[in-house]
């Protein structure tokens, strides 16, 4: 189990305590993560390797003016702490000044959401997770494919403090489950998952079914030529390729002219209607399913907060430093966006396409212009050709090279928003047009 | 002295194998982890593990130490340093394998993490269709550490502060050149691993990652561009980078990013290619490195990163490449990231043929899998990122053999028609097979009818790694082989990290599909 609020607190307090004393006149700041976890591995039918683990991360930083340096160990007792303060403290005197750093906060109100935690994760054993594997490798022999896939839980605690006085813990559970089933001629794969902070919401025998059915479905693809295509995209794609355009929202280099959200003159695309009215991009830190600390890494609260808004460009987040060099507010960086998704079910979207693609994931991602967030990657585990509103076979993976500006352009129909496998963010399924799928891959 | 069996049962082989080891100059990379400490863990999960019925344990104490300093322009961004160690507890019970892992390191966690091992591997057995079976590996004691001449964590760190704010200002000074970011990042990992056989390994491995990049800006346009150093990072010491110039490499770099942004876009299409070594090692990684690696062609790595064309129906009859080309694995290499004396496993490193004369003849092995290739001993790449992260097979580094023959890169630019140089790792991205892949460099010059001619932009090459690397008729000699590196190459669930270096000449390719990457228009 990870540290309790109180348990947290003592530490923190001593830790602060410890390196006042060990650095006269330092500033102080503590950053504590405590987690346990497990994780099964499974493929080829059995289990592989498996682990339970307890892991501590302290990172002390500490300050004079602009002087400063961090200093992180993995343990908590009294000599450790007073030596990472005393190399901390020695580090941040003979640097030269960061003239970025921003001074101290104070006390900060953080939002608390409740129900991050969840009993049945905190208490998660090898048996559950052993159990989770024996149900999706059973259903695999029972139709005959190979299933490989991984089960992980954690119970994580991260607590900051500093010499001023703020103080912030959070507590939160995560459960996660993907599996892929691949048939045994080898033509066929399909992938299926998610992951939330309770485990009750981890139907794993469905997982394991949508995987087996979509690789069962996928077998002897036949050769579709590349080319621009309407692509029905589903949750974990859009994911994927929305990950290289949230990363790029920041204002200063927006304003450095080094982002697509850069106009000429230190200008920025804020204000302009660049998508269409259904694209809106959010961010709620109340959403337990995707639990992360109410702060961000300059330890600001986050608040829920709207960046893309019918289709504008709404705001772009902001550091400490370039707001004060620009006479702004801040405006913190969130840890989980979600794309707003409309009211189509995956079969009305597929049911709107005359000649497409029905891809289910990307694989390999990365930037080709970062001018253009022109991005290239794979389809994997899934892909259908649709002809007249109905899937009409598996066909060959595709290399693709798009941007997600391009994605959110075209978009003209989206699925109910949720938590794909693997990524931290909300996201519908969507329908886009003239999706340049470049060349053929041999994989499957 | 040699440590056996019988001390694991009698539990007192640690205190003499340190008492063996204490001389060989370790004491600053063990911090506080001292020779009684140690001593007392090791034998504390060794023994709990044995008691709960394991018929197999290691116990790998592992530190990290990190130092990391960045700046951009005239200001420092930042300096951290970690100090990180724990214990992993790796078994095997009732045939199946089983891991814990702890950052306390005293009796009673240490226990209860030997006990979780073994718990968890029992949990699991059923679950298994055949027990795991290693493959007999000698007894070792020994101790290993990087060759180097400075230790980089003695070196003021006002020196190194000094280094990239100097870097940066140099490329500031061509005008044009609008951003600098320099980087300098060390990671010394010492371990210690004790196995139930009797094995004792003590080894430290030191490795620098430095990084430089300018960045230039057309505001009429909107446009920029940058450029990065293509230094690759490297199993060294601080003589490193001392030797390495970079200062003296600003100016140019700065002056080679206004050239780039006002370079023309290539023109789609069929050409020739020339890749330098600091672009060419990074398309070896990808194409030849993972799809060598056992666990994955078999199918232990299809549920995130993939399997492999290369599938061992197809060892020994498989034509990957040319005839004339031969790639290694390596885990001997001076200066490779992936270099050690012994794998997590224990396993003395060693280096072997992957594809010999363009035909596939070998894989990447563990303890565990080399049982399942009809081998009898592994091939020694077993790793993991960090004391509480589970050893598997990573790629050790992987490398293609130089021409015995005399060949520059200025040799095969002259033998090039109508082509494009390409230096440095740009973008990279390949399918989950290993069979398309297409890349981006750094910096990209025309050739046309045996000369350079200018600079260009927005080019990427994309190809199947059959045809391409088939497609490769001539490379250079042993005086232009140069190492570049992976320090992030990520596998498994939960990803872990693995250093490896890949060394290789420069080389010559026919038709290779070149795009043009440029949708900004203009």
């Amino acid at each position: 189990m990870a540290f309790t609020q109180a348990e947290a607190r003592r530490h923190v307090e001593r830790i602060v305590g410890i390196a006042k004393k060990a650095a006269p006149g330092a500033d102080v700041e503590v950053y504590m993560r405590h987690t346990q976890r497990g994780q099964t591995r499974f493929a080829v039918n059995e289990v592989s390797t498996a682990a339970e683990v307890e892991v501590l991360k302290l990172e002390l930083r500490l300050s004079y003016g602009l002087r400063s340096a961090a200093v992180r160990v993995s343990q908590l007792d009294d000599v450790t702490v007073r030596d990472a303060a005393v190399r901390g403290a020695r580090l941040a005197k003979i640097a030269p000044e960061q003239a970025e750093r921003q001074p101290l906060l104070g006390p900060q109100k953080y939002l608390m959401p409740q129900g991050t935690v969840d009993g049945a994760l905190r208490g998660a054993s090898a048996a559950l997770r052993a159990e989770a594997a024996k149900v999706a490798i059973m259903r695999a022999e029972a139709d005959k494919v190979v299933i490989a896939g991984f089960v992980d839980h954690e119970d994580t605690s991260v607590s900051v403090a500093n010499s001023a006085g703020l103080a912030g813990y959070f507590e939160y559970t995560r459960g996660s489950f993907d599996c892929t089933a691949r048939t045994q001629d080898g033509t066929g794969s399909g992938w299926a998952g998610s992951h939330s902070n309770r485990w009750a919401d981890l139907d794993v025998a469905a997982y394991a079914s949508t995987a087996i059915d979509k690789a069962v479905k996928a077998r002897a693809p036949r050769r579709l030529d590349p080319g621009r295509y309407t692509v029905v995209l589903e949750p974990a794609a859009v994911a994927e390729l929305l990950g290289a355009f949230v990363e790029s929202l920041k204002l200063r280099n927006a304003q450095e002219g080094r982002s697509f959200f850069s106009r000429p003159g230190g200008e920025t695309r804020i204000g302009e209607t660049l998508w269409p009215s259904s694209i809106t991009l959010r961010s709620d830190p109340a959403d337990v399913a995707l639990p992360f600390a109410p702060w961000n890494d300059e330890s600001l609260p986050l608040s829920a907060a709207a960046w893309i808004e019918k289709g504008k460009l709404e705001r772009l987040p902001v550091s400490r430093y370039w707001a004060k060099q620009k006479s702004l507010a801040p405006i913190p960086y969130p840890r989980a966006f979600e794309l707003a998704g409309g009211s189509e079910t995956l079969a009305q979207l597929i049911a709107g396409v005359k000649r497409g693609v029905l891809i289910t994931r990307f694989w390999y991602l990365n930037y080709l212009d970062p001018n253009t967030l022109l991005s290239t990657g794979l389809t994997r585990d899934g892909t259908f050709l649709i002809e007249n509103g109905e899937i009409a076979g598996p066909v060959n993976n595709f290399r693709f090279n798009e941007s997600p500006h391009t994605m959110l352009k075209n978009c003209d129909g989206l699925g109910k928003s949720l938590i794909p496998p693997v990524f931290d963010i909300r996201v519908p399924a969507l329908r886009t047009h003239e999706f340049n799928l470049a060349s053929i891959s041999e994989a499957v | 002295m040699r440590v056996g069996r019988r001390t694991f049962v009698k539990g007192t082989a640690s205190v003499a194998a340190l008492a063996t080891l204490s001389s060989a100059g370790f004491t600053e990379a063990r911090g506080l982890l001292t020779d009684p400490l140690l001593a007392s863990l090791i034998e504390r999960a060794l023994g709990r593990a044995r008691k709960d019925g394991a018929s197999y344990a290691d116990v790998r104490i592992v530190r990290r130490r990190t130092e990391e300093i960045s700046a951009r322009e005239d200001k420092l961004e930042d300096i951290s340093a970690d100090d990180e160690y724990g214990i992993g507890i790796r078994v095997i019970a009732n045939g199946a394998w089983g891991f814990a892992a702890t950052q306390l390191l005293a009796a009673e966690p240490v226990e209860r993490a030997a006990a979780a091992a073994v718990a968890l591997a029992r949990a699991n057995a059923p679950l298994l269709k055949r027990p795991v079976a290693l493959a007999p590996n000698p007894v070792h004691v020994d101790v290993w550490q990087t060759p180097l001449t400075k230790d980089p964590f003695k070196i003021p760190i006002e020196d190194k502060a000094e280094l990239l704010l100097a870097l940066n200002a140099a490329a500031m000074k061509v005008k044009g050149v609008r951003f600098a970011r320099s980087n300098y990042y060390a990671i010394s990992e010492w371990k210690l691993l004790a196995t139930s056989e009797g094995s004792f390994i003590e080894q430290q491995i030191t490795r620098l990652a430095p990084g430089f990049e300018v960045t230039a800006v057309d505001d009429k346009r909107g446009d920029f561009e940058t450029v990065a150093h293509t230094i690759a990072p490297r199993q060294a010491g601080w003589e490193y980078l001392e030797e390495a110039n970079l200062i003296g490499d600003a100016r140019q770099l700065g002056e080679q990013v206004l050239e780039k942004l006002a370079a023309p876009s290539v023109q789609s299409g069929k050409r020739e290619l020339v890749l330098a070594p600091s672009n060419l090692w990074l398309t070896i990684h990808e194409s030849i490195g993972h799809p060598t690696e056992l666990d994955r062609a078999l199918g232990y790595e299809a549920n995130f990163a993939g399997t492999s064309f290369a599938t061992p129906d197809k060892l020994g009859k498989l034509q990957i490449a040319a005839p004339q080309l031969t790639f290694y694995a390596d885990k001997t290499t001076r200066g490779g990231l992936a270099t050690c004396g012994y794998d997590d496993d224990g396993v003395k490193t060693q280096r072997w043929d992957l594809v010999k004369n363009g035909l596939f003849v070998g894989y990447q092995t563990t303890r565990d899998q080399a049982a399942w290739l009809g081998e009898k001993a592994s091939r020694g790449t077993s790793y993991a990122d960090s004391y509480a992260s589970v050893p598997f097979q990573r790629m050790p580094n992987v490398s293609l053999a130089p021409n015995p023959a005399r060949c520059s890169l200025e040799d095969l630019v002259a033998g090039t028609q109508d082509g494009v140089l390409i230096t440095g790792v740009g973008t990279w991205s390949i399918d989950h097979q290993r069979f398309n892949f297409q890349f981006s460099g750094q910096l990209f010059w025309e050739i046309k009818h045996g000369k350079r001619t200018r600079m260009l932009r927005d080019v990427s090459y994309s190809a199947n790694t059959i045809s391409f690397w088939n497609a490769c008729q001539r490379i250079g000699d042993r005086a232009h082989f140069k190492l570049g590196a992976a320090m992030y190459d990520g596998k498994g669930q939960p990803m872990q990290i693995n250093g490896v270096s890949h060394g290789c000449p420069p080389a010559y390719f026919r038709d290779i599909s070149v795009a043009s990457t440029n949708t900004r228009g203009g």
